[in-house]
This record gives structure tokens, sequence and C-alpha cells, in this order.
């Protein structure tokens, strides 16, 4: 069955003075529309290079990207990126960060419609009084808000998020997880997220997706959240599957990490 | 018995209109071989609580005591250990344990004190490194040499504020398992300020949250029963560790919302309307 995001065999190979590479293998996974898939595995193991393919940053070794119906050729604004760090730029504020995409994305659109599209994801992001603030002005967690408005305000097809709160604090995190949630339910996007953090997956995810260490990354365990939206941190984690589920991914990771240290003996 | 204890304690920055108060009314008593957790927000003032209990702040009101004395200089026999490991660059692992070493136990002969070095410095597992700069290890290897540093001073209370949080999640880990068998082998008092409500689980006897500031106090308080050694797996299905990690993160979210009600109110709803756009096909072909 077509899905509305397909990523078909998807492979990256680098050429290296040793051979070639192979990092990411015969990756194939469908996303439905309104689906939030998160990949889960350690640093280093090729999560972000799928997610890098599928956002057009990064050149495909082999296999293709589908996004509704259409297949890709390099970057889009049908697909929202949000990186770890905020990337915004510095010179610029908030408000005028988040205009520049929404700028080109509707030209045809009126000044007022622009600059009320704008306003209105500052002000789900719950930046309405900081909106003109510049980058240095605002904290780490403030500008990262900054970054899901900027993704969100293009109306993309879909977002990629490649572990969106990994330089913030637990506390943080949670809060800016329940923002995410929020918008992501209210839009009904479609999302693929890159993360390490089990509890930000379970929390976020519909899909979660375990990936082996590379190279030759697969996929090594596929679970389904059993969690209903809208999502509210405390049914979350009231409900019972949800630290059946928590262990067996620590355990996959922990599986990963020994196996790591102590490359296979056969 | 009380080893370090404040009472009402205040303490603002800044003076006339722009003075913040930072805490407001703290009572925090931490008994001999305890291991305490506070666990609050960024900005929400554990640093100056740390520097306070340190003796590197003073108090604008309010007393703090360790071993009965009032408001004590600082000294070694409380061992601060920082989220930025604040290492001597151009000294090696040894020489930076070493100086510590030298300034404490001065009285000691010199065998002695190259013993504690290396007894310390091979506890924390960095013993093929003793010949390191800083500049050459990683951020995990550099805050074992801080610990190691502090540990070698023998104090009668170890501080660590944050400090882990530079760290990935998974060094994390292994350094948090580290921690918990040192503590497990010398029950040495510790407290410990984190904001990774998992991080308090796995290493306290207790949870004291600290809430959002400006003017930030002491929350309700959490006893974490559970057995020692305590793994990341098995907890999961232990009945009490889910209870007690439901608990806390409901609070510290509580007291969060709580906090920014305020300003919550004024943009419950956005006050645009989201316009009908379509955006154009920007791709390349």
């Amino acid at each position: 069955m077509p899905g509305y995001i397909e990523l078909y065999n998807l492979g990256k190979t680098y050429e290296t003075p040793k051979g070639p590479a192979v990092i990411v293998e015969g990756f194939n996974l469908n996303l439905a529309k309104g689906e939030i898939v998160a990949l889960l595995g350690h640093s280093g193991c090729g999560k972000s290079t799928v997610l890098t393919m599928v956002a057009g940053l990064n050149s495909i070794s082999a296999g293709g990207v589908v996004v509704d119906g259409k297949e890709i050729i390099g970057p889009g604004p049908d697909r929202g990126v949000v990186f770890q760090a905020p990337c915004l730029l510095p010179w610029m504020t908030a408000y005028e960060n988040v205009m520049l995409g929404v700028d080109r994305v509707f030209p045809h659109a009126t000044k007022q419609e622009r600059a009320a599209t704008v306003e209105y994801y500052m002000e789900v992001v719950g930046l309405g009084d900081s909106m003109h603030k510049t980058p240095a002005e605002l904290s780490l967690g403030m500008q990262q808000r900054v970054g899901l408005a900027r993704a969100f305000a293009l109306s993309p097809k879909m977002l990629l998020l490649d572990e969106p709160f990994g330089m913030l604090d637990s506390l943080t995190r949670m809060e800016l997880q329940e923002v995410l949630v929020k918008i992501l339910e209210q839009d009904q996007k479609t999302a693929l997220m890159v993360t390490h953090d089990v509890d930000e997956a379970l929390f976020l995810a519909n899909r979660i997706v375990m990936m082996t260490n590379g190279p030759r990354a697969r996929v090594g365990d596929l679970l389904e959240s059993p969690f209903e939206k809208p999502r509210k941190r405390a049914e979350v984690l009231a409900h019972p599957e949800y630290y059946q589920l928590r262990e067996r991914m620590i355990s996959f990771l922990e599986d990963q990490e020994h196996k790591r240290h102590k490359p296979a003996a056969a | 018995m009380t080893i370090l204890e404040i009472k009402n304690v205040s303490k603002s920055f800044g003076t006339g209109s722009s003075q913040t108060e930072v805490l407001r009314s703290i009572d925090f008593s931490l008994e001999e071989g305890e291991f305490v957790a506070i666990v609050g927000f960024s900005g929400s003032g554990k640093s100056t609580l740390m520097n306070l209990l340190a003796g590197l702040l003073k108090p604008d009101r309010g007393e703090v005591r360790f071993k009965g004395k009032l408001n004590p200089e600082p000294g070694p026999e409380r061992g601060l250990v920082f989220q930025n490991y604040s290492l001597l660059p151009w000294l090696s692992v040894y020489e930076n344990v070493r100086l510590a070493v030298d300034q404490v136990k001065a009285d000691r002969p010199q065998q002695e004190r190259d013993q504690c070095v290396r007894k310390y410095v091979e506890m924390v597992n960095l013993t093929p490194a003793l010949a390191k700069k800083p500049g050459e290890l990683s951020g995990g290897m550099r805050q074992r040499v801080s610990l190691a540093r502090t540990l070698s001073m023998s104090p009668d209370v170890l501080l660590l504020d944050e400090p882990l949080g530079a760290l990935d999640a998974l060094t994390r880990a292994v350094l948090q398992d580290e921690i918990a068998k040192i503590w497990q082998n010398d029950r040495t008092t510790v407290l410990l300020i984190t904001n990774d409500v998992d991080e308090a689980l796995l290493l306290a006897d207790r949870i004291v949250p600290l809430k959002p500031g400006p003017g930030a106090t002491l929350g309700k308080e959490f006893k974490v029963d559970l057995a020692r050694p305590r793994s990341r797996t098995a907890l999961n299905h232990d009945a009490a560790f889910k209870e007690i990690r439901n608990a806390v993160v409901g609070y510290l979210n509580m007291v969060r919302d709580e906090s920014r009600e305020i300003r919550k109110a004024t943009r419950a709803k956005p006050s645009v309307a989201l316009p009908k756009l379509t955006p154009v096909d920007l791709r390349v072909t």
C-alpha cells in the first residue's frame, strides 16, 4: 500500500580511500498522512543520514523518497526541517526569521495574510510577547520555539525533526515536547523525527523505529505507540503499557551499546 | 545528624528597580550519609542555592550552617563539582588532582599524597590518561577528573552542581552509574543539583524540587525508597519507581504551569486567525 510519504530501499554510501562505506542500506518506511514516526538509535547509527536524505540536504545513493506522490529532488519547502541547533539568523528578530520563509512560499498572498501567518505561529509556540526580540535576547528554549514556528509557518507537507530538543535541559525539553505535540495534532502534520530520548519518542510518535548501529544500519525493532490523542503527559505516563515499552526501548539501546563495544565475535 | 542546613534564606541580585529576588525563604537540611537531589528548571536559581551552600555567596537574609557553624567560609570539607569542569588547562590530569591534594593534605608525606592522587584517578577509571592535559580529553573524561579532584580532598559533603548537564545522554548514563558505585562504597553525604528527573531517581534518597523563579522556593519533597543498585531497565517494572517518577514529573509540570499562568492567559488562543494559504512549489526541476 503506497504511503503519503514513502522511503523506498533508501541507501547511502560514501566513497572512501579504503573503498565504499555503506552507512544506510535498504531502508524502507511508509508514513500515512498525519502519522508521526520516530527514529531511535545511538549517535552515528545513520538515523540523521536518513533524515537529511528525506530533507534533500544529503544526496541519495540508492532508492528514493516520494512525498505525496512526487519523488523528491533536493530540498524544498514541502518538507519543513527543525535542526538540533536553532539556526536562526542573528541579525533578524524572531518575527523576521519566520517571515523570511513565509515571504518566499506565499508570494501570492497579501502582506496582511503573511503577517497574520507569522503572528499566528509565534503565538502558538508561546512567543506572542517576544516576537520582536533578536535570537541573542532569547533563551535557547525560546530560540528553538522560533525554529518550530519557522518550520510550521510554511505549511509543509511533512516535518523533519533532527533531535529538535537535544540541546535543551530535560525540563525545558518536556515543555517544548508539549508545544510540538499540540501543533502537530492541531495541524494534523506528518512528521519524521530523530531522537535518542526514549520518553520523547514515546510521548510524540505513533510509531517508533529502532535502528541498529551502523554501518549498514537497518530497522532493528518496531514499536506502535498505543496512547490516545490528544496526548497529555500525565495520561501517557499513567498508561499501563508505558513503562513496558520504555523498558523495551532502553534494553534495545543498551544491547546496541554493548555490541558496539564488543564487535561481533563471529 | 544534620550536616548542612539553611534556614529562611533569601538572595537577590541587582539594586533598586532592577533588583531580582532569586531565592525566597528557603529551608533545607542535609543529613549525614544522605544523597539528596534538588531538581529545578533552568534559571530558577539552582546554582545560586549551591553557591550559598558552598559558602561562595552570602545570603541576604537567613542563615547557612555547616556542622553547626554559622555562615562558614568556603573550604575543602564542602567539595564542589561544577558543570564546566573548571580544570587548569596547562596541567595534566595528575597535576590537576595533585594541586588539590597538596593544598588540603599539605601535612602528609609526598608519597602518601602521590598515592592519594592515583587512588582517586583510578576510582574514576582514568589511570591511562594520567599524563594527559584537559584539552586532550572528552567532556566525560574531564568531568571525571573534576570528580577525582573533589573526592581526593575527602570532603564531608559533596556538592554536585549539574555535573553531567553538558554531556551527551550516553556518557551521562555511564557517569551516573559510576557516581552511584562510588557513593555505594563510601557513603559520603551528597547534594546533587540537576534538571533531570531520571538522574535524580537513579541516584538520590530524596528529591526536592526547586520551583521556578523569580523568588523560587522549595517544593514538596519526594522520598525515593528504591533498592540499590538501581538498574535503568529493571526499574521500569518496579511499581514504586513508576509511581514516584509520575508523581515527580507531574508535580514539576504543575508548578511550571502555575508559574507561567499569567503569561499563558494572555495567549491562550492565538489572537489572529490563520489565513488559508497554499504554498508555492519552489522545487527546482
